[in-house]
């Protein structure tokens, strides 16, 4: 029976060639919409590696002000920072933090392999305190560490795992550009690009705001304790501006952050995502007002089928199977064009495996779409009567 | 083969109640070739779906090789049909996405067991005897009305059934043309000892059967052997 179809369907396919277009075309933007959303979970159902409650980003501006004012102010600012019993932690870091909309990232490289990893500088030991760090293997700066020539850094699980499969990275030396780094502590994962990122790798690296040999970083990461008055935040403003003038100083919630974060991610998507059921349910009106009229225009062949031995259910049953027939038409052209994706690696940054998630997701909604669609002209079908359909014309 | 026994059948529209039958008692033996006559609308349509079991009366039963239909469970009634009838319309209603020989697969597509490659030898056979082996491959609306109507046939014949119904097969045709069809009906009852029931319009192929039923306004009016049957 399923050859009978695919026979009569095939010499069909010139009547039935908008649907197949339909079809197509209706796969192909499920299959981009499932494509970015399976995208976005993957990345989010790693793990972030830190937690942004109660962290504070006060980003420090000091454009004309000479390098060695700069760094006694800010030393300065942190001391009395870390003097409030409001404060947990406070830690001075570059300004690509997680969430700040600032990212910086390299190629580190061991034995022929290369692998992109988030840079984040730190000039103190105060980070991972304030971002709730986990330590998995070796440990995690110490002052020592500014100094030493062995340029200590501190990497994500993952590029111990990529770089020393099996092994502990601590102790092991990776390259970044011509210059070799010692790694010396390993910890869980972070990922400062958010959770909706696909760089799941990240390196620290240690310097000392009184090396004048270094750059001064101008971003105080701070730990709130639970339950702290939010008007706190105007205390540490006036704390940052009473120190001189001459600097600005601005002040975000890392939550808030996130938030905005995600809502740029987010609302695109949801766009996006209506856009497409609008045309989906479009499209799926659109071939049950096609089913419909071909029914009707098939009385004679129902009725044929029937006095040859075609019971109603097997009428149902063709239709249905017809419908799953033009749509494998369909949908074989638009695996054909869905598979360049991976095969030609058309986007790197999507991987193999959530491309044909999404193709596997596309085909399922497409056959439940054109099954739902058919459902109830195919029943119509089943319940014409066969001497009546016979004696029509 | 064929019993009905005091078949009423009523059809009831939203205006209007149609008598399309009214007490019809007719036995057709095994074998027989049977034509039936009457006016436009008198129910002889109706009365072949009746015996076919495309539509059911409204009163009385039908009796099909030894089978009393009582039940009308539509999967039960499909497989009767599929295994024991064959039918042949005014229209030959042949699809026309699908090739002459798919064409006369179609039956054995509602039959279990049957391989592609035992339909296709049996649709080969079907066509080679009513003399269209050459025109498998084509469709048809590649063929003339009297090569249709051989589709139809062997289209009917595949299944071996035992039963023919055919509703005014020649109806469509040109004289010529008709009379190749009723001279393969003839074969088919004659060679294979077919049951044929036949509508007819026309007297000349009504005198060629063996028997003739007249019907009017839903009732028989008369039955009649017809005597030189033998020596067609
Ligand atoms: N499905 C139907 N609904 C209502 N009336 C019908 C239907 N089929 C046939 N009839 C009526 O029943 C009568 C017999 O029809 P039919 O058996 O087709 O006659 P014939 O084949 O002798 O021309 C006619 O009056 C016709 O209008
Ligand atoms: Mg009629």
């Amino acid at each position: 029976m399923i050859r009978h179809l695919f026979k009569l369907m095939w010499n069909r396919k010139r009547g039935n060639f908008l649907m197949i277009v339909e079809i197509f075309f209706s796969f192909l933007v499920l299959f981009g919409v499932s494509t970015l959303l399976l995208y976005f979970y993957t990345n989010a159902s790693k793990p972030l590696g830190f937690k942004y409650d109660n962290v504070w980003v006060l980003q420090t501006y000091s454009n004309d002000m000479p390098d060695a004012e700069r760094r006694e102010r800010t030393a300065q600012l942190l001391k009395q920072l870390r003097s409030y019993p409001q404060i947990e932690h406070a830690a001075l870091a570059g300004p690509n933090g997680p969430y700040t909309r600032s990212s910086s990232n390299t190629e580190l490289a061991h034995d022929g392999m290369e692998r992109t990893a988030n840079v984040i500088t730190v000039q103190d030991n105060a980070f991972k305190d304030v971002m709730g760090i986990e330590m998995v293997d070796g440990r995690w700066f110490n002052d020592q560490d500014a100094f030493s020539n062995r340029q200590p850094i501190v990497v994500t699980k993952d590029v111990e795992e990529a770089f020393f499969p099996g092994e502990s990275a601590v102790g092991k030396t990776v390259m970044r550009g011509d210059t070799e780094r010692t790694i010396i502590g390993v910890i869980t994962a972070f990922k400062p690009t958010g959770e909706m990122d696909d760089l799941t790798s990240s390196y620290f690296e240690r310097t000392a705001l009184e090396d004048t040999a270094s750059r001064a970083m101008g971003t105080i990461y701070i730990k709130i304790k639970p339950g702290t008055n939010p008007q706190f935040e105007e205390e540490v403003l006036e704390t940052a501006a009473n120190i001189g003038t001459g600097w600005t100083t601005d002040l975000q919630q890392m939550p808030d952050l996130r938030r905005s974060y995600l809502k740029q991610i987010l609302i695109p998507m949801i766009i996006f995502a209506i856009v497409c059921a609008f045309l989906i349910l479009n499209v799926a009106l659109g071939l049950f007002g096609v089913l419909w009229h071909n029914i009707n225009k098939r009385h004679s062949e129902i009725g044929l089928r029937r006095a040859l031995g075609a019971s109603a259910s097997s009428v149902y049953k063709q239709f249905i199977g017809e419908i799953m027939v033009l749509a494998t038409f369909g949908l074989v052209i638009g695996c054909f064009f869905a598979v360049q994706f991976p095969l030609l690696g058309i986007i790197q940054e999507v991987p193999t495996e959530t491309f044909i998630q999404a193709i596997l997701t596309s085909v399922f909604l497409i056959y439940t779409l054109v099954i739902l669609c058919a459902l109830y002209p195919s029943k119509q079908a089943a319940a014409i009567h066969p001497a009546i359909a016979l004696h029509e014309d | 083969m064929i019993t009905l026994s005091n078949i009423e059948k009523v059809y009831q529209t939203k205006t209007i109640e149609t008598v399309a039958l009214q007490n019809v008692n007719l036995h057709v033996p095994k074998g027989e070739f049977l034509s039936i006559m009457g006016p436009s609308g008198c129910g002889k349509s109706t009365l072949l779906n009746t015996m076919g079991l495309l539509d059911i009366p409204t009163s009385g039963t039908v009796e099909i090789d030894g089978q009393v239909i009582r039940t009308y469970k539509d999967k039960e009634l499909a497989h009767i049909r599929n295994e024991k009838i064959g039918f042949i319309f005014q229209s030959y209603h042949l699809v026309n996405d699908l090739s002459v020989l798919d064409n006369v697969e179609l039956p054995l597509l509602y039959r279990s067991g049957i391989s592609a490659s035992e339909r296709s030898k049996r649709a080969k056979l079907a066509l080679e005897k009513v003399g269209l082996s050459a025109r498998t491959k084509h469709y048809p609306n590649q063929l003339s009305g009297g090569q249709r109507q051989r589709v139809a046939i062997a289209r009917a014949l595949i299944g071996q059934p035992q039963i023919i119904l055919a509703d005014e097969p020649t109806g469509n045709l040109d004289s010529v043309m008709g009379e190749e069809i009723m001279n393969i009906l003839l074969d088919l009852n004659k060679v294979d000892g077919t049951t044929i029931v036949m509508v007819t319009h026309d007297e000349g192929m009504a005198l060629k059967t063996e028997r003739l039923v007249r019907f009017f306004d839903g009732q028989q009016v008369s039955d009649s052997k017809i005597f030189d049957y033998a020596n067609v």
